[in-house]
Parts: C-alpha cells; sequence; structure tokens
C-alpha cells in the first residue's frame, strides 16, 4: 500500500462570482520513503493540492475525492487521530520562508512547540531535540540561534529552521510546497541538496512542489506535472525525461535552460497565460497554448490514460504527437 | 537609552505647554483675580474681602510679570505645592492626594475590565470572522460606542443598584472587597466603549494577522486551532488596540468626571467638577497638571510596550 495515495481529488472555492474550480481529477500516490515531484505554473493547483491535504484551505473551498495515508482517510480522520496527525505524521515545509516564522516569538519557541505538544516533551528534553534538529539542518551556532528571534537570520537560516521544526515529530512524510522559490539562487541548491539528503537519511517520503522541472529532475522518483488544476502527465522521473508525452511538458522542458545546450541557444516559451479557473472544465486547459491544438482539443476533455508502452506512465491529450490536424476531423 | 533620554525631554515639554496654556487662560481671559475669586474680585467690600484680595494677589503673584508668575508657580508645582483652595482654605496638595489614589484606580478598574472582557471578545470574533456570531458581534459593539456615558451611567445605576439592587448605591471605602464592589458598576460605565474600541480594533487586527503564512505554518504543526489564536495570532495583533489604549487614557479622565460625579465616587474628577462650579482655579489648575502627568507617563510606558510586543522594533536603531 502506498503511503499517500490521492484519488480524483477536487477542490472548488466559492467566490462571489461563482465557483473556482482550482484542483480536478487529480491522482497520485507516494511509496513510504520515496519522492514525488509535482510540477506546474503558477495557478495549476499544486499549492491548492497539497493545502488540501493539510487541512490548510479556507472555509469556502469544497473537496472531493479522497486522500489516504497509510490506508487512512484524510479528509475524515478520527478526532483522536486528527490530534496528533499533522505536524506528526504529515509536515509540511512552506514557500516563503521571510514569512513563515513568527517574528514576535523566538527561533527555539518556534521550533520545540510542536514537540512539547503532541509528544509532551520537557522543556529541556526538546531543547536538545531542538539543537539536534538546527545541526541536522546544518544551522551552525544552534545554540545562539536557538534564543534569537526570526529577523536575526537570513532566508536560506530561516528556511532551514522551517525544515527543522516540519522534522521535529519524525513525520513519515513531508511536503515541500517551492521551498527554494523565496529563496536566492545561490542557497537554493543547497537547501534543495538538504531536503534530498534529509529524506534519504530519515527514510521519509517527500513530495517537492516547483515550477521548474530542473528542480525535480534529480531528487524524485516520480513526477506530476499540472496545468489547470488538471494532471496532464505522470511517470517516474526517468521514464518523463526520456519519453515526454504531453506537450505542455515538452514546453515546460523546452522552457528551462540546461548547461549541455549549444551556445546561443534560444530557451523556447510558452506563449499566452494560464487559464481561467472560474469556468468549469469542459475541454483541455492547455488548448489556447498548445502547438499541437485540434478541434477536439476545443470542446472535449481528455482524460488521464496510459501510454501503450508503458501503463505506469500516464498522460491526459488526446495529439501528443501532433498526427491530427483540423481537417482530418 | 537615547529613545529613554529623547522621550522624557518631550514629556517634560508637554507637560509645560499643557501648564502654560492653563496658567494662560486663568491669567489672560479676563481679570486673573476675578477668575480666581470671582464676583468677590472687585464688587464686595469690607475688610474680609480685603483680606481674600490680597490672599489671592501674593498666592498667585499677581504683581509680578505673567511669565514670572509662570515660573514661580510651576516651581511650586514642582515642589508638590498647589497652593490653597479657595473654597475652604485646605491646601490644594491634600485634596489631590486624597482623591487621586481614587480615580487612579478606578481608571485601572475599568482598563482592567475592559481588557479582559475585549480581548476574549475578539479572538473569539475573529475566529469566526464574518460569519453570524461575527456580525452580531459588531453590531453589539457599535451600540457600545454608541452610548453616551452619562446615559448609561443613569441606566446602569438604575437598573443594577436600584431596581435589582446587586450592587450598593454608594461608594464604600470600608474594606478592598467593599470598594471593588461599589466601584464596579462606576468602572464598567467607563469601561463599556473602551471594550467596544478594543474589541473592533483587535478583531480586525487578528483577521489580517491569520491570513499570514506564519498561522498556516503553526497550523501545519497541528497545533490546535484555540492555542494558534491566543500563541502566534494575539501578540502580533495588538499594536492599534495598545496605541489606542494609550490615548483613550486621557478620554477615561474626561469619563470620570461625569461617572464620579454621578455615582459619588470621591476621586478627582467628582473634585475638578466641584471645583469649576465653585470657580476654585487652583485646584482646576493642580488637576489639569496632575492629568497630562498621568496621560504622558501612560503614553511612555505604551511606547516602551511595543518593544515587547515585537522585539523587531529597536529604539535606538
Amino acid at each position: 500500500m502506498a503511503l499517500l495515495e490521492v484519488k480524483d481529488l477536487a477542490v472548488t472555492f466559492a467566490t462571489a462570482s461563482g465557483p473556482v474550480y482550482a484542483v480536478s481529477n487529480v491522482n497520485f500516490s507516494v511509496e513510504r520513503g520515496e519522492a514525488l515531484g509535482i510540477v506546474g505554473e503558477s495557478g495549476s493547483g499544486k499549492s491548492v493540492t497539497v493545502k488540501s491535504l493539510m487541512n490548510l484551505l479556507p472555509s469556502t473551498a469544497t473537496i472531493t475525492g479522497s486522500a489516504t495515508y497509510d490506508g487512512l482517510d484524510m479528509f475524515n480522520l478520527a478526532s483522536s487521530r486528527r490530534k496528533h496527525f499533522y505536524g506528526v505524521d504529515v509536515a509540511m515545509v512552506f514557500q516563503n520562508p521571510m514569512t513563515s516564522l513568527n517574528p514576535v516569538k523566538r527561533i527555539g519557541v518556534q521550533l520545540t512547540e510542536g514537540m512539547r505538544y503532541h509528544r509532551n516533551l520537557s522543556k529541556s528534553a526538546a531543547k536538545s531535540r531542538a539543537l539536534e534538529l538546527l545541526d541536522m539542518v546544518r544551522i551552525p551556532d544552534s545554540a545562539k540561534r536557538f534564543s534569537q528571534y526570526p529577523h536575526e537570520l537570513s532566508g536560506g537560516m530561516r528556511q532551514r529552521v522551517v525544515i527543522a521544526m516540519a522534522l521535529a515529530n519524525d513525520p513519515a512524510l513531508l511536503i515541500a510546497d517551492e521551498p527554494t522559490t523565496a529563496l536566492d539562487v545561490t542557497v537554493q541548491r543547497d537547501i534543495l541538496d538538504l531536503l534530498d539528503g534529509l529524506r534519504r537519511d530519515l527514510d521519509m517520503a517527500l513530495v517537492l512542489i516547483t515550477h521548474d522541472l530542473g528542480v525535480v529532475r534529480d531528487r524524485t522518483d516520480d513526477i506530476v506535472v499540472m496545468y489547470g488544476g488538471r494532471v496532464m502527465e505522470s511517470a517516474s522521473t526517468a521514464e518523463l525525461f526520456a519519453n515526454t508525452i504531453h506537450p505542455y511538458s515538452r514546453a515546460l522542458r523546452r522552457s528551462i535552460p540546461d548547461m549541455s545546450m549549444p551556445r546561443g541557444t534560444r530557451l523556447d516559451p510558452i506563449p499566452g497565460s494560464p487559464p481561467d479557473l472560474a469556468i468549469a472544465p469542459a475541454a483541455c486547459p492547455f488548448a489556447p497554448r498548445c502547438v499541437n491544438v485540434d478541434a477536439i482539443c476545443k470542446f472535449s476533455l481528455p482524460e488521464l490514460a496510459p501510454d501503450t508502452a508503458n501503463s505506469e506512465h500516464l498522460f491526459a491529450c488526446f495529439n501528443p504527437h501532433g498526427e491530427l490536424n483540423e481537417e482530418s476531423i | 537609552m537615547k529613545f529613554v533620554a529623547g522621550r522624557l525631554v518631550q514629556m517634560v515639554l508637554v507637560v509645560l505647554s499643557v501648564t502654560l496654556l492653563a496658567f494662560a487662560a486663568l491669567n489672560f481671559l479676563g481679570d486673573p483675580l476675578f477668575n480666581i475669586l470671582g464676583p468677590i474680585a472687585d464688587e464686595a467690600s469690607g475688610p474680609e474681602f480685603d483680606e481674600v484680595r490680597a490672599q489671592a494677589r501674593a498666592d498667585f503673584n499677581l504683581d509680578e510679570p505673567f511669565l514670572v508668575r509662570y515660573g514661580l508657580w510651576l516651581g511650586d508645582m514642582a515642589q508638590g505645592d498647589f497652593g490653597r483652595s479657595f473654597a475652604n482654605g485646605t491646601t490644594v496638595s491634600s485634596e489631590i492626594s486624597r482623591q487621586l489614589p481614587v480615580t487612579i484606580q478606578l481608571m485601572i478598574y475599568a482598563q482592567l475590565l475592559s481588557v479582559l472582557i475585549s480581548v476574549p471578545w475578539a479572538l473569539w470574533s475573529a475566529s469566526r470572522a464574518n460569519r453570524f456570531v461575527d456580525k452580531a458581534s459588531t453590531v453589539v459593539s457599535f451600540g457600545m460606542l454608541g452610548i453616551p456615558v452619562f446615559a448609561l451611567a443613569v441606566v446602569v445605576f438604575w437598573l443594577f443598584a436600584v431596581r435589582f439592587d446587586i450592587f450598593p448605591t454608594r461608594f464604600d471605602d470600608e474594606t478592598i472587597r467593599t470598594r471593588l464592589v461599589s466601584m464596579f458598576l462606576p468602572a464598567m460605565v467607563l469601561a463599556v466603549p473602551l471594550i467596544a474600541t478594543y474589541q473592533r480594533l483587535l478583531r480586525t487586527d487578528l483577521i489580517s494577522t491569520l491570513q499570514e503564512d506564519f498561522i498556516s505554518v503553526a497550523r501545519a504543526k497541528g497545533l490546535p486551532r484555540w492555542r494558534v489564536l491566543v500563541r502566534h495570532a494575539l501578540r502580533p495583533s495588538l499594536f492599534s488596540m495598545l496605541t489606542v489604549f494609550g490615548i483613550q487614557t486621557g478620554a477615561l479622565i474626561g469619563g470620570s468626571l461625569i461617572v464620579e460625579s454621578y455615582f459619588a465616587v470621591p476621586g478627582i474628577g467628582a473634585g475638578v467638577v466641584e471645583a469649576i462650579i465653585r470657580d476654585d482655579f487652583p485646584v482646576v489648575l493642580a488637576v489639569v497638571v496632575v492629568v497630562t502627568v498621568i496621560f504622558v507617563i501612560v503614553n511612555f510606558l505604551v511606547d516602551l510596550l511595543y518593544s515587547f510586543l515585537d522585539p523587531r522594533v529597536q529604539f535606538d536603531g
């Protein structure tokens, strides 16, 4: 049984101007100790997906479908189980370390409060565990940092603290929502490598959300590509890079610089902008920006279906190879 | 420390200018002797009135130029000599030292009630923002803001002291307990608009704090909702409320004029109302000084509290 199994997840927000279909038909699973990358641009529904799993969505959100953690229905946890579920079994690292820490509370307090609440640790036991965690995320001078306030730390250091906080109760699943987007490029790699190393050392499953395919390439076992709130393609990382099927995934790959590109190669941005999620999906959301667009793409919604050559490789596209053209229909 | 020194200089300047204004009002709006003594200043004749007039001229140094007069008066003030009441001849400082503690107790009592009621109320309504209970409590708090203190005093007094006889009708100084019980109604009347003000401000700030990422982080740690609210959202949301807390201290002194007179609490507010009616200017001046000093000190403490609430507030930065 997979550690996390998401089936037919859909999230709709009620707004003053009608419903917004933020996420629909999302399916994926994560095995124990493995890493899954969720890739997509802004508005693709990746953050909403994980927030629904973390029970962090506002009350205007309606969630349908199911998510199971170790066989447990995450959307209908018994209250006794729920009390020590988030922050214990599943933990999360957020996008912006500059705003993820409470500015008026010392690092130490924020690090220890989760352990003290969930495990009833004494103050001193929690402190020694916190110092251990700070060493683990490679923060030098942990004892000094413990009694400092967030504003006394740099962005990279703060994200390390946020990661340490998430690891406090040894979660089996860590969700990292664009953990490096808000950081300097020079520290992005350090943080990603840190997460990767911690996942291996602690044998923890990781869901890594990013808009950058390059980030997940060497750090994940599987990849889910999302667009317009839907899964466009999902496969093992090796398979996805060897055989990119969906036109959106291919466009994403072409828009990312690669050191092996010949000098002078121009990047290929994806024209247009993400779809309006206030319209109920009735056609392929990527159709307006797709190079392989065909008549059928504009009035019918492609289902996520396995590739004939590899049943583990799923994609949602009528015309992945541009074989159809408008006249043929 | 530089900040504290700067603020102390500021405080002294505020006290100086307020006292100068009050003293100037007494001296320049009409004949000072008339202001001090009323009609007996020039109309009444007879040796006893001559004596009173002479005493007033001496007490207020009326034969000196204005600034010298002000300086002499200020010097006396600084030494705790507030002059002598014209109404009954007792020293003003003895009156004030009798009345001031009562008023300070009433003010602390009212602020304490306000904070103790408004903070849980704001937490409760912010956590249910825009739902029915929150909207209903908005209506209630606007109602509380709208009621004038004098009207509220009459209603509350009649209802709880006369009709249902829960609280005594008179100020009772016997023990601490009787004092607290008998001061409950006046303190509550003063507190009602404050409760509503604090609740509005704190609720708004809490709602915006609850949108912050660090609140999501705290919730993702699996902390229960109320704990996130109290431990993470409350402190960063207290700024507006604290600022208004300082400013409202001034309004509270104004309110105590009405409330103390109505509930017969022998404080400085009731005292100054009597003094105004009797044209007892030494008393009025002394109260102006005392009230200004209290106001300035409270607001200074509020400034110091900012850095306690948020460690990023650095005074010497």
